[in-house]
């Protein structure tokens, strides 16, 4: 069964590769090009345009979950990938991230724009499109949910980052306050060594060091 | 349908694949003597010579729509690949695939790998050549029948693909070392535009489009499908002045 399995898998990762949204959405394209030509519309512009949109949009995914090569060396903020690592333990971020993500992309624009000219242009209901009307009013609602969640992501990380900048500003307090300390001995110690020379140069027994200079 | 785009496919793909498989026997052979991964080599050309005997008369028994849809989706799809890693390197979002470097890995691994006694059989050299030359000969075959089929010229599209490997294989021997010149990802790309265009038009005619200007529109398709992709590479290339 296993030596089956990996000869499946094989032949799908050889034709299909290893992005499985540009396949499926090329199937669609033929798809539903061939449902238009059905129905009597020589649709031989939708299969170029979708494909053109379909790597644009698996592209710009790719660029977007993966950076750059020229800029990789650059090391994430060590307590915001600590805090993506923590918020990603919850499956219920992990949805979230990924609705509020597809939801502020350009994929979804496009997809909509497609949704709304396939729904109108095929005459999938008449004007004034009462159907499409509730679906997007419902889908308006959740939207609007997920800008919430977005901006409470937002501010969270905000947050972390304000938290570690209040941390960094006490330790160089603290910093400061030692190096100012040591400056001020060191200053101590220069006055009693300027006094020490000036009264030997004077033929006079120098005195005792009177100053505490440990801390 | 003129055969020219048809040579140029299968000669490109066949050259950007066999450059691949090159740069594997190349390193087994340097490593550790040349008889077994030629024979690996060989074995593996056996496979695919008698995979495409067998597939190439079977696919062209189809009807033609049904062989366009089937030909055209599986070409789309195979092509789509090509052209979204050639947009993504080319674009700088992935690494590209440097022949000197992979050379020096095979050869290292090769030189770690234990060697049989002498006399003995070498299954190291021989196993990675047949599986290397195998698996990047798969695409060439793959290309080669669903062309070859399509256009019902299996054996012109066979013989593009014997001569890239001819070429690639006296270049090999003339240069002594791995094709790292060879400008991999371009002919990665123009071979996905190719693929995907060829897709998109067969598929399209299986299931019944009028292309406007028939045959005429193809080369139009090339060139959208090309405009696009460079326009798309242009789009997703990182600015830099975006971190600074």
């Amino acid at each position: 069964m296993s030596y089956l399995r990996r000869f499946g898998r094989f032949w799908w990762s050889f034709v299909v590769g290893d992005n499985v949204p540009l396949a499926m959405g090329a199937g669609v394209a033929i798809g539903l090009t061939a449902v238009l030509v059905h129905k009597g519309v020589n649709a031989w512009w939708l299969m170029p345009a979708a494909i053109v949109a379909l790597l644009a949009m698996a592209v710009f995914a790719a660029g977007r979950n993966h950076p750059p090569i020229a800029f990789r060396r650059l090391e994430p903020n060590p307590v915001l990938a600590e805090h993506a690592r923590r918020r990603a333990d919850d499956v219920q971020n992990r949805i979230a991230d990924r609705i509020t993500d597809f939801a502020g992309s350009m994929q979804f624009v496009y997809l909509h724009v497609l949704w709304f000219g396939l729904w109108i242009g095929l005459g999938a209901e008449r004007y004034p499109y009462g159907l499409l009307t509730m679906i997007v009013s419902l889908e308006a609602i959740f939207l609007s949910t997920f800008v919430m969640i977005s901006q409470n992501r937002a501010d969270a990380k905000r947050q972390v980052l304000a938290d570690q900048q209040w941390q960094t500003v006490q330790d160089e307090d603290s910093q400061n306050r030692e190096l100012l300390d040591l400056s001020n001995q060191i200053l101590a110690l220069t006055k009693e060594v300027h006094a020490y020379a000036a009264a030997a140069r004077n033929g006079h027994q120098p005195a005792a060091t009177t100053t505490e200079t440990g801390s | 349908m003129s055969p020219g785009y048809l040579i140029l496919a299968t000669f490109l793909a066949c050259a950007v694949e066999a450059v691949e498989a090159l740069t594997i026997v190349l390193a087994v052979g340097t490593t550790r003597g040349w008889r077994w991964p030629l024979y690996g080599a060989g074995a593996a050309a056996i496979v695919l010579g008698a995979v495409t005997a067998i597939l190439g008369p079977a696919l062209t028994s189809i009807p033609i729509d049904s062989l366009r849809i089937v030909v055209g989706t599986l070409l789309l799809l195979f092509g789509l690949q090509w052209l979204y890693k050639a947009i993504l390197r080319t674009a700088g979002l992935k690494a590209r695939r440097d022949e000197a470097s992979a050379y020096t890995r095979e050869v290292d691994d090769a030189e770690r790998a234990d060697r049989p006694p002498a006399g003995r059989p070498d299954w190291y050299s021989f196993t990675l050549s047949f599986k290397g030359v195998l698996l990047e000969g798969l695409e060439v075959v793959f290309i080669v029948l669903t062309f070859g089929a399509g256009t019902h010229r299996l054996g012109l599209a066979a013989a593009a693909a014997a001569a890239a490997v001819v070429l690639v294989v006296v270049v090999g021997l003339v240069v002594r070392g791995p094709l790292a010149r060879v400008p991999e990802n371009g002919l990665k790309f123009a071979v996905g535009v190719l693929l995907s265009s060829f897709g998109i038009f067969w598929a399209g005619e299986g299931i019944g489009v009028d292309w406007p200007g028939g045959d005429a529109s193809l080369p139009a398709l090339i060139a959208f499908l090309l405009a696009g992709s460079a326009a798309i590479v242009v789009a997703a290339r990182p600015r830099r002045e975006t971190i600074a």
